[in-house]
């Protein structure tokens, strides 16, 4: 048997991991407010039958305007499941109580979890569950998707029919006598009259003349505010009912923590040393992960071109020394500072301490028109860029959302720390060792500093010349800070994020790789194109302090910000092939021989923070704007700001 | 005394009184518990004073002073 069940609840009541569970479809659930606005779906077997399960996006309210409330409103309007699990906060359950009602104003196919039950505990609170269970007329239990409590009696809940007897919402006298008027019209359908009074669309697609004019005579005297107030006080009046202890003290460590991290002056050294530490973490942790890569991949090499050597030459040595070569210089750079960054900014995602960030950030980023929320898309940045652009998904307003979009790529991502690193050590630290790394991550801090000033500066500019949007409350969940399952929240952040991200790395330098053999390896005359390349744009190189060959690495490494070294050593050396160099001396040595100075590696380092995103982020924009104008303007917009500070630099101490 | 809610002193509380702001918005703000009658209190503000967090029946949120001073609330 075949049968549909659709999971409701607001966003940070476990609702995602329940369904997890279930479905073993590992979808990540972070502790942030409406994240997923995708509706995913996965399937589980119980007895005999086959439940289709759709995990619905985080949503307050069946009434409202949010994209979620409209998603999920639709959906359980629609009718398609057999069953609806509503997920409550046992530890909130009078909001969502709310939540429930109005639900159950639609359909009585409603099984309702108590989740967080270990919260509960933990808290001394206790909720009367048979009082409740007669109160909403539909089945009741308790559920710990963290512990995996009440999930068979879930299974067992879904497969039986509802026998009790629904008890129907009664609204105020005024709403009550609208529907008695109406609902015999629509065969006595309540929630079909409530939809009529009060969403502007199902209304206008009413036919029937004489009907649509009485309903938009009462649509004159009731307000959506009117129906929701009713269903909040039949909340309150239920929950008061069935919690026979109540314990409504916040945890007083939380609070000194809350206290500590928004105080002005611990509260910004505080955010200042997590970056500093994610970023130090990342570095000297993924040096040595990224070393075996490196020697496992070349080690395969040779065994690869022999495997190939069928084939003729002209065909095995782009594959090999193009293709199989940029790939794992990629593969071997970019993974480990990804599998450690992202577990990491998971780990604080699911702690609950985000939103508290974008609220300290609130007011500086207000100022350049954009609002808190922008800090935590520019985090997910310093993983990576397309990474950064999907998240600004957590953005209601439009506006907001295209200027964290275009501004996103001042944030330096993981693809271009190792480039930074090895130019910072080659030319700033001079020690090496544990001090080193350290110096390293606090020299890159202050890039990453550099690179927030800017994206506050050019958000601002963008501000000012793009379309004016209608201003729109900024309200925040602060949800409490909840202890995260460690090993499980790392290993589905790695198995999502950090594996997506390199999957589409690697689709993208293969075939890169091989334009750039190709480049390297055919001759006009006693030149290879790419030498021709670098000489052409020569002269504008040196105006901005740099050469051609620097320029030339950057535009070759739009597929993937990893190769622009193995490119420009390349390109100096005019080997044909990316060849890996002994040491950071010998590299300095090389960049050196070519006229590198101490104002060549600022203005390197400022180019590699402000140039156009890769080409993956690119694709991403185009996907999540749908504008091939903002698409370019992403692309435009940071290498304008690269040229004429660097231009400015070349020319002030040049 | 009737107060605008970003009037409040730190640690204390008032009885929201009236929402002036418009239905949709409304409507967002009784999400977090916040209607007529309910008790609400100014708990932390973040690291630039505004925005602040209030605290609603268990649930903490942030609101921006503009937001807020469409609130009114009976100081408690």
């Amino acid at each position: 048997m075949k049968k549909k069940v659709c999971f409701i609840g607001q966003p940070n009541v476990g609702k995602s991991t329940l369904f997890n569970y279930l479905t073993k479809s590992h979808q990540h659930t972070g502790n942030w407010t409406g994240k997923t606005v995708e509706i995913t779906s996965g399937t589980f077997n119980y007895k005999d039958t086959t439940w289709e399960a759709i995990d619905l996006p985080g949503t307050y309210s069946l009434i409202g305007e949010s994209i979620e409330e409209e998603i999920t409103s639709t959906y359980v309007s629609k009718k398609e499941y057999d069953k609806a699990v509503v997920v409550i906060d046992a530890t909130n359950l009078e909001r969502g109580l709310v939540l429930l009602l109005e639900v159950l104003e639609v359909t009585e196919n409603v099984v309702v979890c108590l989740n967080l039950y270990d919260e509960v505990k933990k808290q001394n609170l206790k909720i009367d569950i048979l009082a409740l269970e007669k109160e909403v007329g539909v089945p009741v239990i308790f559920t710990s998707a963290k512990e995996k409590e009440g999930i068979s009696k879930l299974l067992e809940k879904l497969n039986e029919e509802n026998n009790n007897k629904l008890k129907k919402m009664i609204f105020n006298s005024k709403i009550e006598e609208y529907i008695s008027f109406i609902s015999p019209k629509l065969n006595g359908d309540r929630h079909k009259c409530l939809e009529l009074l009060t969403n502007d669309t199902e209304f206008n697609n009413i036919t029937e003349k004489t009907l649509k004019n009485q309903i938009s005579f009462f649509r004159k005297y009731i307000k959506r505010t009117e129906i929701k107030e009713c269903f909040i006080k039949k909340g309150m009046e239920i929950s008061k009912k069935v919690i026979i202890r109540d314990n409504l003290n916040k945890n007083k460590l939380h609070e000194k923590i809350d206290h500590l991290l928004t105080n002005k002056w611990s509260g910004i050294t505080f955010m200042i040393l997590l970056l500093f530490f994610l970023l130090w973490i990342t570095i000297s942790v993924s040096n040595v992960p990224s070393d075996w890569l490196f020697s496992f991949f070349s080690f395969l090499e040779p065994k690869i071109y022999h495997f190939l050597s069928f084939l003729p030459k002209f065909i095995v040595d782009p594959l090999v020394y193009g293709g199989y070569r940029t790939l794992y210089w990629v593969v071997s750079v970019m993974t480990p500072p990804m599998a450690i960054f992202f577990p990491l900014f998971s780990l604080l995602e699911d702690y609950g301490l985000l939103p508290k960030i974008a609220f300290n950030l609130d007011k500086p980023f207000r100022k350049c028109g954009s609002c808190g929320k922008q800090s935590l898309t520019m985090c997910m940045g310093i993983g990576c860029n397309a990474v950064g652009v999907t998240g600004t998904r957590i953005m209601e307003n439009k506006k907001m959302r295209i200027l964290s979009i275009l501004t996103n790529v001042f944030m330096p991502c993981n693809g271009r720390f190792p480039t930074m690193i090895s130019i910072l050590s080659m030319f700033f630290i001079l020690s090496s060792g544990l001090f080193s790394s350290i110096v390293s991550s606090l020299l890159l801090t202050l890039i990453i500093v550099f690179g927030i000033l800017l994206t506050f500066l050019v958000t601002k500019i963008c501000n000012y010349f793009l379309f004016k949007d209608e201003k729109t409350i900024f309200v925040l969940e602060l949800p409490d800070y909840r202890r995260p399952k460690f090993f499980k929240t790392i290993f589905y952040s790695l198995k999502t994020k950090a594996l997506d991200v390199l999957k589409r790395a690697i689709v993208i330098s293969f075939p890169a790789g091989l334009i750039i053999y190709f480049l390297a390896n055919t001759y006009i005359g006693t030149e290879s194109i790419l030498v021709l390349i670098a000489n052409f744009i020569q002269p504008f190189g040196k105006l901005i302090g740099l050469d051609g060959f620097i320029l030339l690495a950057f535009l070759l490494g739009l597929p993937a910000n990893e190769i622009v070294i193995p490119i420009l050593l390349l390109g100096y050396s005019s080997t044909g092939v990316l060849t890996n160099y002994e040491s950071l001396e010998v590299l300095k040595n090389t960049f050196v021989m070519h006229g590198w100075t101490t104002l060549t590696a600022i203005n390197f380092l400022i180019l590699c923070l402000c140039h156009f995103p890769c080409a993956t982020t690119l694709l991403t924009i185009k996907k999540e704007t749908n504008s091939l104008k903002l698409t370019f303007l992403s692309f435009i917009l940071p290498t304008v700001v690269g040229i004429i500070l660097c231009f400015i630099v070349a020319t002030l101490f040049g | 005394m009737i107060k605008r809610l970003n009037e409040l002193e730190k640690g204390t509380s008032g009885i929201i009184k009236n929402i002036l702001l418009d239905e949709p918005t409304k409507l967002r703000l009784f999400n977090f518990g916040v209607y007529k009658g309910e008790k609400i209190t100014y708990i932390y503000s973040s690291c630039f004073l505004d925005p602040k967090a209030y605290l609603v029946k268990g649930t903490s949120f942030a609101l921006r002073d503009s937001d807020a001073k469409n609130i009114e609330v009976e100081e408690l």
